[in-house]
């Protein structure tokens, strides 16, 4: 039970601390400063308060909760969009993650080679570790180095970091 | 006036100056549709060659490129849910699932028409309302424009997803995240956590990215599949529906855009506010949208486009007339008239009223011309959504790395990016929905200038103000029915429940 409300509920419950910090920390500002922290932490306060306890209400009294609550699309409707089956399921989430590895590494890649190595180098293993033919990969991978290179490099000059590996060698 | 108007005309016809409002519109649309890289950019890498232009040529370069990156946008916003910049951020909500639906080509089709269409009506809206705005603007004070966000964001919470308390409180979350920074009437850094790279606050190009791009490229990849998951439908046919969705929905767009050019007129509120304001209407006011919105309902990408587009008539009001920009890119723009010799003010509404005129009919050709390009290829952009997400994940990944790098050139913008990505996806998995956190985020440090100064002046007896009292009720009166709609339905349905059991 204890496993199934922090699963369920961590995301409101981080949220309603949120505001709380919000409350705090702003309390020793100036009026100035303070003012609108101060209101904006407390109607967050409240309504993710309201809605942490609805949540592990629904959890606890789960069978007692009338169906159709569940059921209702809500008046709202759908304005953003709701997670699907698949991803729900053990395949979904450890594909979910290993996409936070594919952006972690990214991170990884720029940091260590700059962004003209690092992001087709990414986007060149990214491909490799799909089975894409290396006959798709090669223009892919020089097709986004041309425009990392030509398009945000010299022609906006964006002054992108090196990498520290290239740092390191002198380049 | 009249003269002036065909002078203006034929200053822009002239073959110079509408070669440079063609290359404005090519890098426009090319360089906008780069997520990350917004019409600021695109303005400011063009200044340069602006210098040695005359006056017509560098009016027809500056403004083109601007007057049609909102159209460019909705293309990555639609293809991948990927906004293309702050104005493209609503068009994902049905953009993208009528691309996962098999229909990118309709969604382009309705996004460029309605695009061209509220392009036409704001320029005109612009041209009508020079004489009689000013007193309009004057009407509300700095409580009602607190009132006024404060009643968009509710409207936005309220009325996304299921769960009012939930959409309500992630515009909450938005305004706090709002607060990192530097405050900026009193110069103290709140919440910051002695971190330099967050006394600028947290940038909205890498934190958007990370919200909606990043969960919606995790799934794509989860499902191992293209973005449409069904064979793209005839996409002549589809094109040709989306224009004639258009004119289905053209009161739709009418609406849309004065939505947009209001919020234009606004100084400070920008295309970000627009979209958001102009779907929260549509939601609220077309037939049947509660079910089918964020579900890949046109109605939807057409309001947006509508609203972005008209929203530049709007906001060239006060830039032009009292020579306040209402945002950084017009004060940008309004940098390069007076480069190249055009003082906006009083000026430009007397003795060179043919350069206003040239700017609003840049306005309407630029408009018309680009969404006719962008219809020409839609084919070609709609056969995107059928890549493979093993191509398509890692490039766009890449790209939007970049993006949020070019947010402000600084590497922390990349881990804002990843950071949101995890809230984005987390979000979207609990249910929780991302728009209004958004639109909290953008119009937080608004509020809180609107506030102060309220207080500043009528303490907190500028509750009492009429104007704040009407825009309270409505905002109470948006939260308040859907829930009584929702309690009402669940009466329904428990008398239906317990008359079956009885029978």
């Amino acid at each position: 039970m204890f496993i199934k409300i922090i699963k369920n509920h961590a995301l409101t419950a981080i949220f309603c601390g949120l505001f709380f910090y919000l409350i705090y920390e702003s309390i020793g500002f100036s009026i100035q400063a303070r003012l609108f922290p101060l209101i904006i932490g407390i109607v967050g306060a409240v309504l993710t308060g309201i809605q942490l306890v609805r949540e592990l209400r629904s959890t606890l009294f789960a069978s007692s909760e009338p169906e159709i609550i569940k059921d209702d699309p809500g008046p709202g409707g759908d304005s953003d969009f709701a997670i699907t089956e698949s991803e729900l399921t053990l395949e979904g989430r450890l594909r979910a993650l290993e996409q936070f590895g594919w952006v972690a590494g990214l991170l990884l890649s720029i940091w260590l080679f700059g962004f003209y190595v690092g992001v087709p180098l990414l986007v060149g293993l990214y491909m490799l570790r799909e089975k894409e033919k290396l006959k798709v990969v090669i223009p892919a991978v020089a097709g986004v180095a041309l425009v990392v290179w030509g398009v945000f490099h010299k022609l906006i000059s964006l002054p992108f970091p090196e990498g520290i590996v290239f740092n390191a060698l002198g380049f | 006036m009249l003269e002036a108007a065909l002078e203006g005309l034929l200053g822009i016809l002239h073959w110079k100056a509408f070669l440079m409002m063609m290359i404005g519109i090519v890098v426009s649309s090319t360089l906008v549709a780069m997520p990350g890289i917004g019409s600021k950019t695109a303005i400011a890498m063009m200044l340069p060659f602006a210098f040695v232009l005359n006056q017509y040529e560098a009016v027809a370069l500056i403004v083109s490129i601007w007057a049609v990156s909102n159209t460019a946008n909705s293309i990555t916003s639609i293809l991948f849910s990927v906004p293309g910049g702050a104005g493209s951020q609503a068009t994902i909500m049905d953009g993208y699932p009528m691309a996962q639906n098999g229909e990118a080509a309709r969604a382009l089709g309705a996004a460029f028409t309605a695009s061209a269409i509220g392009g036409v009506i704001g320029a005109f809206v612009l041209l009508l309302a020079i004489p009689i705005i000013r007193p309009l603007v004057l009407i509300f004070g700095p409580p009602e424009f607190f009132m006024l966000v404060m009643l968009g964001v509710a409207m936005v919470g309220a009325l996304s997803g299921k769960n009012i308390v939930k959409g309500v409180a992630a515009g909450a979350i938005g305004f706090a995240i709002s607060m990192i920074g530097i405050q900026g009437q009193t110069g103290f850094p709140r919440f910051t956590f002695d971190q330099i790279y967050l006394f600028d606050g947290i940038g909205l190009i890498p934190m958007t990215i990370g919200l909606f791009a990043i969960p919606e490229l995790i799934f794509l990849a989860s499902q191992k599949s293209t973005v449409s998951k069904v064979p793209l439908y005839n996409l002549k046919e589809g094109r040709a529906q989306g224009v004639r969705d258009c004119w289905d929905n053209k009161w739709l767009i009418v609406r849309s855009s004065f939505i947009g050019v209001w919020v234009g007129v606004i100084p400070g509120l920008g295309s970000a506010v627009a979209d958001w304001f102009a779907y929260g209407s549509a939601l609220q006011t077309c037939k049947g949208a509660r079910e089918t919105f964020g579900k890949g309902d046109v109605r939807g990408v057409i309001a947006v486009d509508a609203a972005t587009n008209a929203k530049e008539g709007g906001s060239l009001i006060p830039t032009l007339a009292f020579g306040i920009p209402g945002s950084s890119t017009l004060a940008l723009i309004f940098g390069g008239l007076v480069m190249v010799g055009i003082t906006p003010g009083r000026e430009i509404l007397t003795t060179r009223l043919d350069i206003t005129f040239s700017i609003i009919w840049l306005l309407i050709i630029a408009s018309v011309l680009t969404s006719v390009v962008c219809l020409l290829f839609t084919r070609q952009l709609a056969m995107a959504t059928r890549v493979r997400s093993s191509i398509l994940v890692p490039i766009i990944l890449g790209m939007a790395a970049v993006g949020s790098f070019a947010n402000s050139n600084l590497t922390e913008d990349l881990v804002v990016m990843a950071v949101f990505g995890v809230i984005g996806y987390f979000m979207r998995a609990s249910d929780w929905p991302r728009p209004p956190l958004l639109l909290g985020m953008v119009l937080g440090p608004l509020a809180e200038n609107f506030l102060w100064t309220s207080y500043q002046i009528f303490g907190f007896e500028f509750l009492l103000r009429p104007g704040v009292i009407t825009l309270g009720t409505v905002m109470t009166l948006i939260i308040a029915y859907p829930i009584y709609q929702k309690k009402k339905a669940e009466k329904i349905q428990r008398i239906i429940k317990s008359n079956g059991k009885s029978s």
